[in-house]
């Protein structure tokens, strides 16, 4: 048997698909491997695993890597895609569809190879620079207060509920370096507006309070403040916001 | 043939642990017996944050030297050159001495598959591994050790005996040896031969470290778990091993699954060091 012809025959051991092979060593190998793959996403998506007991790992995780071939030689890089997965077949609830995307999320922002203390270091006295771990999504349910509410249960060992409600939410999600936390901030439209014009320069505040209300001044948003002495006031709460949130780091920030 | 990179990286560094998730804090609590740390390449390649402060931390104090499993030496795959950019910007960052890799393939027609499948041991697999193992270490640019895997398969077109399949890559490579003594102890179980002649086979002069582990021998294949402790004979292998080899080589507890807390691997590596004294005192 030739090289390409013996790695053939591994290949197409592990799909999901292949039967089981007579030879116990093989069908040592193939359990593992498939172990592997359903694993990292159990591991992953541990919030899902727990809170959603009737859903359907095996039928998923084989008709996941159909779709997306675990192609990355990092274990957990294998996960990524499962919230598209989800998304996109329509027999999953969108609520564990957006669980699965706020995991990753989680995930991903937590082990960013982003360097906040590069960020800020040549940050001079009075600019801010945005957080170079921060992630955003958009969200149809309440995902991040039913985490909380759920994760809050756990430790007082009441009984979690599956049951989120359903709330448009934009969510910016950044690291706190100086814990290693990861932080979710549901964000307002003058937060989202702040976050736009602070891009990824450092600028002062003054900077980034007139390239905001520039933008404010340009869209007409129905029910926000339009009297300039509000405006001003909501951005200098939106900025405090977002500073205490880490979304904008500052130099002292180290 | 040896090439520029085979011959420094025979220092020998001590007993190691592997750094595990669990022991981040712990291990700067206190002053710890181990010497020297190993990690999972792959772990440190993409990943920032905590880990990276650990890893930051912990270079100062000690020496480290990843360990990847998803290289592929032996895939029919082309070599992943992101992969290897990614190793050799973290070699750089812990300034490791060397690095290390299986004998193996993890991947194949794009597929990676986290585990250690055992190659065909044929004259075209060593045509296809030598440079292949060339090109890795003029990429990275630091020795290159190769561990000898356990394997439960052994296909019945592979001609070469290991130990010949072994030499032949690190004499045609210049690359190092990475012991595995358990390795050789679960297959001379599962594959029924003697693991002191097999060890005595071997190119010993190239070996740079040794791994040793744990196993599961409760089934009718002895699995290679890296979940519990090395057993007695694998110590008593490991000795006989140091004898053969007439040198103190880096030697590595590996723990991998079900990681014990820190005091029970700080054991292991008491009972290592125990074991070189008595070899070499």
């Amino acid at each position: 048997m030739d090289l390409k012809t013996y790695q053939e025959m591994w290949h197409k051991l592990f799909d999901f698909s292949s039967p089981t092979p007579d030879d116990p060593a093989l069908k040592l190998y193939q359990k593992f491997v498939q172990h592997h793959y359903s694993n990292i996403l159990r591991k992953v998506y541990s919030r899902i695993d727990h809170y959603f007991s009737d859903f359907d790992w095996k039928t998923h995780t084989a008709l996941y890597y159909k779709d997306y071939p675990p192609g990355s030689y990092e274990l957990n890089h294998l996960a990524e895609r499962f919230p598209d997965y989800l998304k996109s077949n329509n027999t999953v609830p969108i609520e564990i569809a957006e669980l699965a995307d706020y995991e990753w999320t989680e995930f991903s922002v937590d082990l960013s190879e982003a360097d906040e203390t590069a960020a800020i270091k040549n940050l001079r006295h009075g600019e801010v620079v945005m957080n170079p771990t921060i992630k955003m999504i958009q969200q149809s349910h309440d995902i991040a207060a039913w985490v909380q509410a759920n994760d809050l249960k756990e430790d007082q060992n009441n009984k979690p509920t599956q049951s989120v409600s359903v709330k448009n939410n934009l969510l910016a999600v950044v690291r706190d370096h100086r814990n290693d936390t990861v932080v979710f901030s549901n964000l307002n439209a003058i937060a989202s507006i702040v976050i736009a014009a602070a891009g990824y320069e450092s600028k002062t505040k003054d900077r980034l309070r007139a390239l905001s209300l520039q933008t404010l001044a340009q869209l007409n948003l129905g029910d926000l403040p339009i009297d300039e002495n509000v405006l001003q006031l909501e951005f200098d709460r939106t900025f405090e916001f977002l500073v205490n949130q880490k979304i904008l780091l500052e130099p002292n920030d180290s | 043939m040896l090439n520029h990179w085979g011959a420094f990286c025979m220092n020998n560094l001590g007993i190691g642990i592997s750094l595990r998730r669990k022991h981040y804090d712990e291990i700067f609590e206190s002053e710890q017996p181990f010497d020297w740390l190993e990690i999972i390449s792959e772990n440190f390649m993409r990943f920032g944050g905590h880990p990276r402060n650990v890893l930051d931390k912990a270079k100062e104090k000690w020496s480290i030297v990843p360990h990847g499993i998803s290289l592929a030496i032996g895939s029919v795959d082309p070599l992943n050159l992101d992969y290897l950019t990614k190793l050799k910007a973290l070699t750089k960052r812990i300034n490791s001495p060397w690095f290390s890799d299986h004998l193996c393939f993890s991947s194949a027609f794009g597929h990676y598959y986290h585990d250690l499948l055992p190659l065909i041991r044929t004259k075209e697999s060593l045509n296809h591994l030598i440079p292949r193992i060339r090109e890795v270490q003029d990429r990275i640019e630091l020795p290159f050790a190769l561990e000898n895997i356990s394997f439960y398969y052994e296909s019945p077109d592979s001609k070469i005996p290991e130990h010949e399949f072994l030499n032949e890559l690190l004499d045609k490579t210049g690359a190092n040896l990475l012991l595995d003594v358990n390795n050789v102890y679960v297959n001379s179980l599962n594959h029924k031969f003697d693991p002191d002649e097999f060890i005595k086979k071997l190119n010993l002069d190239r070996v740079v470290q040794i791994h040793l582990a744990g196993h599961d021998d409760s089934g009718d294949i002895v699995i290679d778990t890296h979940g519990a402790e090395v057993c007695d004979p694998v110590w008593n292998l490991y000795e006989r091993t140091l004898r053969l080899l007439g040198r103190p080589v880096s030697t590595l507890i590996e723990w991998d699954n079900n990681v014990p807390e820190l005091d029970c691997l700080n054991a292991e590596v008491v009972r290592a060091k125990s074991i070189i004294q008595k070899v070499f005192k």
